[in-house]
């Protein structure tokens, strides 16, 4: 892989490390028919320089949200509080023009449907040199010669011609890794993946999860990696979080928090996963009763109603935040 | 597919009015001798139907619609390219008024979505499609011919204080409906994923806008052209008769009533063409548009 | 027939399976959020019992002269409302008149144009193949001209007159209701019921009629909704251009015609009868916007 060529600025490694991204009681609710609903509710969590962060969770618990949010892409209706900095700087709240300097050079995004996500009527190339011809300034042959070598990173084969075709002549891992290159691009110091590989095939997932974890680390970029799935957080992460409910759960460095999960929910998460490297007993667990269709009002914890451990204060008191520095759990049973 | 629509149109045309009572040629029919000589010779009503339909549809291909039925001395033709001009002249301009306001007006109102704005461009669209033109027409000429005296309110002498009315009424209810019908695919493609991923790009409201959102937007409402042009050759028949223009909207509605069968047959297949090309220009520019129609 | 279809016909109050009485309930309630369509089925519902009841009620009669009263502006004395025409016929017994004329085509050439429209397009739908290809190309053909040209030549074949222009519109309008019907019967056609009904040993035009039609009726009644304002456009329309309704039979188109041509002297006879016609037509395509919102979430 041509990594020393990609970087035009010294990789991570060079970079002063150190918290890129700071979220403070990141709370996100939409007005609905019904009222105000939170779909995040009070989620803080740093992200560190060449990191990749795990956001793990069912659907409706908020993950994509949370992207969403820092992302400033959020639905008419939605609103976020609290407090995201993005190199000290307050993002939240930041008017659109002043956010639009940010997303694609500093931070950018890929999404779940590589099929829908690119323009259909434009060409590739349009695609990718408009990226670097508004945030960098360059000129149409620059940034038309920077957006093919991009596209070797992400090895697709005969790149200079390839770059001229619509994105329907492209199969949906090839399309992956198109808007994978189109978002590390400029560089950014946050790539925020919203389960990027969910759509493809399974055989294709393994290589696009690889080839972000690897040009990530070249280019020095932190990831944000939002999933369902175990396995890839499993395999690619540093560290996870556990969301349910719009809540933090659990949280801390990947190997030992799927070692030793604390959190009840974690652990019904685990136990319903199948693993290949070992023998299954009998049948997986499920866990009974249904996720929440939207972050549960502030008394108690969310995940109590289908807690086999709970007791009467689940329900009535928020569990705190036990904290050692390097885990996190939220649950009045388990201790840290 | 062109082809074969053309050839329905001018078979159903032709048989339809062999059937008519008192047509051209209903045998029973009591018409002056000349006007049955010129039929004779036009159609050769002696041979069998077949050849008769031959023969006129060779004819039409070669813009020969035969001797007009009330007007003795002029073909279907000449009256035809009499009134085309005037009539093209006020379709073009409403064609292009309407479609820029309209596609400026639905993209407003959608980007201002739920706004007093977009409730106001609504609003005017409603009632621009519900009030007919044979309404709104005698309408404007009340107000501006005859209140404001600003305008003529009827008549034609090729200058441009007689087109404006015409033009304006012609243009209102297509305005109306390009504006709701941009609106409506202008919102569905602000929402779209293709958008939101310009906007992660940080590409700024106004070329995530003109590059990403208009395209995809504007496809239906260029789609509906093919249609806008048939309402427009329809509304043209209604605005020649209030404005008194001398276009073929008012040759056909004449020979209409004055049971000028070939004269009849002669628009109808025109119309028919002119809605065909209009569909076929419409076709070229999609597929420059949308790419996976291209390459199909 | 289906629920919906079944209710929308009968009224709510009918008996219905609980869940087809549970998903019209949504509708319903959606329709009667929706202010412009209630707006509209109010306004329609005024505009319909005036022109049903106003000529028995109203001390005019539409078609007597009164040379007294030539031309009189709207006024309160003399108790012509909406004022004269030229020829001293009161102007509202004369719209109400018109009215019941213009509406009776719009309801009727609307449920030509549905009884045509099915038929054809369950048919196309249910043998697919060679037929339909024939079938549909013929719908294509039709759809490439305006039907009013269509429906112009027509009534030049059957004569001038209520009946034909009846029949003409009738006859040309059904062309999108045949799409939907056959959309609607191409998913239907492989459902297990339909193979049941095969295997059963039914016979295809017995299937049609008892299994396929019965269900395609929601979505078609939501589309009438919008055919009955076309249908009294092309009406008013034709009758306008003097190749519609005829004298001394008189129609909204007739009324608008005739007040066109005096509008210099007698504005009001132009402006009364586009009033009236000009609110029925809102009324109903805020009432089909209502109804397909309110069935058909798809369209949202």
């Amino acid at each position: 892989m041509a990594s020393t060529k990609l970087a035009e600025r010294p990789a991570a490694g060079v970079r002063p490390s150190g918290t890129i991204l700071e979220i403070k009681d990141l709370t996100v609710e939409f007005r609905t028919d019904s009222g105000k609903v939170a779909a995040v509710n009070g989620v803080s969590f740093d992200l560190k320089a060449g990191e990749i962060v795990g956001i793990v969770g069912e659907s409706g618990s908020g993950k994509s949200q949370i992207l969403m949010s820092l992302m400033g892409l959020l639905a008419k209706n939605g609103s976020a509080s609290g407090s995201v900095k993005l190199r000290g700087q307050e993002i939240l709240g930041m008017k659109d023009d002043e956010l639009d300097k940010l997303r694609g050079a500093s931070m950018s995004m890929i999404f779940q449907d590589p099929m829908t996500s690119l323009n259909p009527f434009l060409r590739v190339s349009t695609q990718l040199t408009e990226v670097l011809v508004k945030h960098r300034g360059m000129g149409k042959g620059e940034a038309m010669k920077r957006s093919i070598e991009m596209l070797d990173a992400v090895s697709i084969p005969d790149a200079a011609k390839r770059i001229r075709l619509y994105p329907h002549e492209f199969s949906g891992g090839m399309r992956q890794r198109v808007m994978i290159s189109m978002a590390l691009l400029c560089q950014p110091s946050i790539l925020f993946a919203d389960e990027p590989t969910t759509a493809l095939d399974v055989t294709v997932q393994a290589q696009i999860l690889d080839l972000m974890k690897d040009l990530a680390a070249d280019l020095g970029t932190s990831v944000v990696l939002v999933t369902h799935d175990l396995g890839v957080v499993a395999s690619l992460c540093d560290r996870v979080i556990v969301l349910y409910g719009g809540r933090i759960m659990e949280s801390g460095p990947a190997e030992t928090l799927f070692a030793d999960p604390k959190h009840p929910y974690t652990r019904g998460l685990l136990a319903s996963t199948p693993r290949l490297d070992e023998q299954t007993h009998g049948e997986l667990h499920t866990i009974p009763g249904q996720p929440p269709a939207v972050a549960t009002a502030a008394l108690g914890c969310p995940f109590e109603p289908r807690c086999e451990f709970r007791e009467a204060r689940c329900k009535t008191v928020r569990p705190i935040i036990q904290d050692n520095g390097e885990r996190t759990v939220a649950c009045h049973v388990v201790s840290l | 597919m062109s082809i074969p629509t053309l050839f329905a149109i001018i078979a159903i045309s032709f048989f339809m009015i062999r059937v008519a009572p008192g047509g051209p040629f209903d045998a029973n029919r009591k018409a002056t001798p000349e006007v049955m000589a010129n039929l004779n010779k036009a159609y050769h009503l002696d041979e069998p139907l077949p050849e008769q339909f031959g023969r006129y549809l060779w004819g039409v291909l070669h813009l020969d619609f035969g001797p007009s039925f009330k007007y003795r001395d002029y073909t279907v033709s000449e009256l035809i390219f009499r009134g085309f001009p005037i009539s093209l002249e006020i379709g073009l301009w409403a064609m292009l008024i309407s479609s820029t306001v309209g596609i400026f007006l639905g993209t407003f109102a959608a980007l201002k979505q739920n706004s007093a704005w977009d409730y106001t461009v609504m609003t005017i669209g409603m009632t621009g499609i519900a009030i007919p033109t044979f309404v709104t027409a005698p309408i404007y000429q009340l107000i501006f011919g005859l209140a404001l005296g600003w305008l003529p309110v009827a008549g034609w002498d090729g200058g441009w204080q007689h087109k404006v009315l015409p033009i304006l009424a012609l243009s209102i209810p297509n305005i109306a409906a390009i504006s709701r019908l941009t609106r409506g695919s202008m919102i569905e493609s602000l929402r779209s994923n293709h958008v939101r991923t310009a906007r992660a790009k940080g590409l700024g409201v106004r070329l995530t806008v003109t590059r990403h959102a208009l395209l995809g937007g504007l496809l239906p409402t260029l789609a509906y052209l093919g249609p806008a042009t048939a309402g427009i050759v329809t509304g043209s028949v209604v605005i020649e008769r209030a404005f008194a223009i001398p276009g073929i909207g008012r040759y056909f509605v004449e020979a209409a009533s004055n049971r000028d069968y070939t004269l009849v047959m002669g628009t109808v297949i025109f119309y028919g063409v002119l809605i065909i090309i209009a569909n076929l220009i419409v076709d070229l520019l999609y597929s420059l548009v949308d790419p996976k129609v291209r390459y199909e | 027939m289906s629920e919906a279809a079944f209710e929308l016909i009968h009224g709510s109050d009918h008996g219905a399976t609980v869940a087809g009485r549970s998903k019209l309930k949504d509708g319903f309630g959606r329709m009667r959020r929706n202010k412009m369509a209630m707006v509209g089925l109010v306004v329609l519902a005024i505009i319909v019992l005036a022109c049903a009841l106003g000529p028995f009620v109203l001390p005019f009669d539409p078609n007597a002269s009164d040379f007294d009263s030539i031309s009189i502006p709207p006024a309160f004395e003399g108790g012509h409302l909406f004022g004269t025409d030229d020829l001293g016929r009161d102007l509202l017994a004369r719209v109400l008149e018109g009215g019941r004329t213009s509406l009776l085509i719009g309801v009727l050439a609307t449920v030509v144009a549905i009884t045509i429209g099915i038929s054809y397009g369950s048919i196309a739908g249910f043998f697919g193949g060679a037929v339909d290809t024939v079938m549909m190309r013929i719908v294509d053909v039709l759809y490439s001209l305006p039907f009013l040209f269509f429906v112009i030549m027509l009534t030049m074949v059957l004569g001038r007159g209520i009946e034909s222009i009846l029949i003409a519109i009738g006859a040309l309008l059904w062309l999108t209701i045949a799409v939907i019907v056959r959309g609607q019967t191409l998913s239907l056609k492989h459902k297990e019921f339909i193979e049941a009904a095969r295997a059963g040993g039914m016979k295809p035009f017995a299937i049609v009629r008892q299994h396929i039609i019965p269900n395609t009726i929601g979505p078609v009644i939501v589309y009438a909704s919008l055919l009955v304002p076309e249908v009294i456009l092309g009406e008013s329309f034709l009758s306008y251009l003097g190749l519609g309704v005829q004298e001394p039979q008189s129609s909204w188109g007739t009324l608008i015609d005739g007040g066109a041509q005096a509008m210099d002297t007698a504005p009001w006879q132009l402006i009364v009868p586009g009033l009236f016609l000009a609110a029925t037509l809102f009324s109903l395509n805020f009432i089909a916007d209502g109804l397909r919102d309110a069935f058909d979430p798809k369209d949202r």
